[in-house]
């Protein structure tokens, strides 16, 4: 296995690639790369496009196409 | 016995405080102890707990509800273990990877943690491991799922994971307590000679690490990369692990990432929706109107007739209230369509490509990557668009986004596009409802362009990623229940308003100002109705749409959208023609031959001109009266410029 980097694996992720892409472009272990993603994102650093503030039983929410139905 | 998770204070923290307050004096040993179990969600922790104090507990960690951690006596010892939350990571993003953190780190941390490693899942397992261990807590290693990894192919050397880590690491199977005696052997020795997790061997970072743009964003950065080495080390030297090959997920993506295909395929996407919804839900619409406004309606009016109600309550109750209700019942087919349609694509992780897609876009625009998410809000409501815009750390980056939000085409805007595209272009009413949308999105980023050019050239452009989900089937039962759920909350909330202001319409209606009618007998340019609306409809003249009736639609639509439909109902139904007829024939009028070009200009100016009532107040909390009330003109103005393009334009063609 590679030496796995940080940014090598955001720059991938930021072209739309999924963990196991990267993983297969970087020689790295998906399970790795998507500890590694995870952890961008709970440091602020990745986000992804999924809303987690609003539930689909508020009128205001429940026409939203993110929101947890 | 079981805990819940406090208000404000960590359930662990109160029960290890507790259990050593029992002794204070003299604490024996064996009373004293305190062992957690730490493990990825679904490692096989629970199982182990059980098999360890016999208990037949099931831990439910659910989020966003009531988090528990369950406590026992480990079995014939006083020495009590901690079934913690699983947790993928010690920086926390859950209530319950909180109280596991706080359990590893707190002052009143646990005096052993055996990290449970899933077998499956190495590298993540590893990284937690790694973690546990630079908080410095005595550690012993449970190796769970061996048999499953094994079966795809993926060995694990315990002994070089032992000498490795500088602890003890014991393979374990919770469901036959195989190695459960080596594991509470283990864990007795490393509470009489605690032994911790052995990092030193993490590789540095690289140097260049530090110059890199997000290490700048957050400090952590580099000793990530320095953890993320370890894992990826220690991995190396005790796991075989298969060749990874792109999924089929990836190859599907690799065409549709590419801006030349993905644009087009998404643009037919949602025209196959579209037209889905027009073919569908168009039908099942007229039949339920017919059924609640004219047959239900025709014995409402025999009832009361044969009461000897008076004409204005007969009237009331079927051209006000039951046509009301008739409009909020023929949503239901159309919402619960475009639901089921769009749940299908966001279960199916397409919809979060199409906000990729968006996402480089807005990064040309200069805007944060994150402002995409409440764009795409946009799409299902303004308002929650608006609310959802904490998610954007900068006050400008807020501003600037809130004042694109009222350009996305909200769900309560396709209601009235569709009614009027199967009104006036019923072949292809789905194309049109799609060039609604494509407008609407060019107008987000042509707005945005010119306002991060003007007023907002300060913004600075931030380093983030989005991360896609991989592709997935849709789950039919999630889908149909989502489904019921959305429409009904929706259309109970809009039907309040809808049932309210059509009443209040028609009273208005009812009211003669000249001409010496009765009240509730009124020909409607006659009655209040007539007079206020007459000298705005005049100024819709160069648009082709110069009528009352349209007027009062937009007046109540600021209301709410949802409105609109169903004061185009009211006003152009008769008990001669239904009130398609109505509207098509007086569009034909009004534009001199051109209905269609007025119809396509009204859905236009519906697009663009002032959101609710709701959204502007939210937007003047968020940017300031003076800005709100400065978008609101300016959507006005555009609205008007557009449709009359739109329709000089159309009635040459």
């Amino acid at each position: 296995m590679n030496r796995p980097r940080l940014a090598d694996v955001l720059r991938e992720t930021a072209t739309g690639a999924t963990p196991q892409t990267v993983a297969a472009r970087l020689g790295l272990d998906p399970g790795l790369v998507e500890a590694m993603v995870d952890h961008a994102q709970r440091v602020g650093l990745v986000w992804t496009p999924t809303c987690t503030s609003c539930t689909a039983s508020l009128p205001t929410c429940a026409g939203c196409p993110l929101s947890r139905g | 016995m079981k805990f819940s998770w406090g208000e404000d204070l960590p359930v662990v923290a109160r029960m290890t405080a507790k259990i050593r307050r029992d002794d204070p004096a003299e604490p024996a040993p064996d009373r004293d102890v305190v062992v957690a179990l730490v493990g990825n969600p679904n490692s096989g922790k629970s199982t182990l707990f059980n098999c360890l104090t016999g208990a037949h507990q099931v831990v439910v960690n659910a989020p966003g509800t009531t988090v528990e951690v369950a406590a026992q006596a480990w079995k014939d010892t006083a020495v009590q273990l901690l079934d913690l939350p699983g947790a993928y990571s010690l920086v926390a993003h859950s209530p319950g990877e909180e109280l596991t953190t706080h359990a590893v780190t707190g002052d009143d941390a646990a005096d052993l943690v055996i990290v449970v490693v899933d077998a499956t899942a190495l590298s993540r397992s590893l990284y937690l491991a790694g973690q546990v261990g630079l908080t410095g807590t005595p550690v012993v290693v449970a190796v769970t799922m061996s048999d499953i990894a094994a079966g795809r192919g993926v060995t694990i050397d315990t002994e070089a994971l032992a000498h490795l880590l500088g602890v003890d690491v014991v393979e374990v199977d919770p469901r036959t307590g195989a190695g459960v005696g080596q594991l509470a052997a283990a864990v007795s020795d490393a509470l009489v000679a605690p032994r911790h997790l052995h990092l030193d061997a993490a590789p540095a970072a690289d140097a260049a690490v530090h110059e890199h743009p997000l290490a700048q964003v957050d400090p952590r950065f580099a000793d990530a990369e320095a953890l993320f080495a370890w894992v990826a080390d220690v991995q190396t030297q005790v796991a075989s692990t298969p060749p990874v090959r792109p999924s089929r997920s990836d190859r599907v993506d690799g065409w549709l990432m590419r801006p030349w295909v993905g644009v087009p395929v998404f643009l037919l996407v949602l025209a196959a929706v579209f037209q889905l919804v027009t073919v569908v839900a168009a039908p099942a619409m007229d039949a339920v109107r017919w059924i609640v406004a004219d047959w239900a309606g025709a014995w409402v009016t025999r009832g009361l007739d044969a009461a000897g109600a008076p004409a204005w309550v007969v009237g009331f109750v079927t051209d006000g209230l039951l046509v009301g209700v008739a409009t909020v019942a023929s949503f239901v087919p159309l919402i619960a369509v475009v639901f089921l349609a769009v749940g299908a694509l966001e279960d199916s992780g397409y919809l979060s490509r199409a906000s990729f897609v968006a996402d480089r876009a807005m990064r040309h625009l200069g805007l944060d990557g994150r402002a995409v998410l409440p764009v795409v809000v946009g799409f299902g409501c303004n308002l929650s668009a608006l609310a959802s815009l904490r998610t954007l750390p900068s006050a400008r980056q807020r501003a600037l986004t809130a004042l694109l939000l009222p350009f996305t085409s909200c769900t309560a805007r396709l209601v009235v596009y569709l009614m009027l595209a199967t009104v006036f272009f019923p072949s292809y009413a789905g194309l049109v409802v799609l060039a609604m949308y494509v407008l609407s999105a060019v107008l987000v980023v042509t707005v945005g362009f010119v306002l991060r050019h003007t007023g907002f050239r300060d913004l600075r452009h931030e380093p983030l990623v989005m991360a896609l989900p991989a592709y997935q089937r849709p789950r039919l039962g999630a889908l149909a229940s989502s489904a019921t759920s959305r429409t009904a909350t929706l259309v109970t909330a809009a039907g309040k308003v809808i049932i309210v202001t059509l009443a209040l319409m028609w009273l208005a209606m009812a009211i003669p100002v000249t001409g010496g009618h009765h009240f509730g007998d009124v020909p409607t340019a006659d009655s209040v109705h007539g007079r206020a609306t007459e000298a705005i409809a005049a100024v819709f003249g160069p648009a082709g749409f110069a009528d009352g009736g349209a007027a009062s639609a937009l007046v109540t639509g600021i209301v709410a959208k949802e409105v609109v439909a169903g004061s185009l109902a009211q006003t152009y139904g008769s008990d001669d023609e239904p009130w398609t007829d109505g509207l098509r024939a007086t569009f034909e009028r009004t534009s001199g031959g051109h209905g269609a070009a007025a119809g396509l200009a009204f859905c236009v100016f519906v697009l663009v001109y002032t959101p609710c009532l709701a959204t502007v107040a939210e937007l003047g909390r968020q940017v300031g009266w003076r800005a709100a009330t400065g978008s609101v003109v300016a959507s006005l103005a555009l609205a008007w410029t557009l449709a009359v393009i739109v329709f000089q334009v159309g009635a040459r063609l």
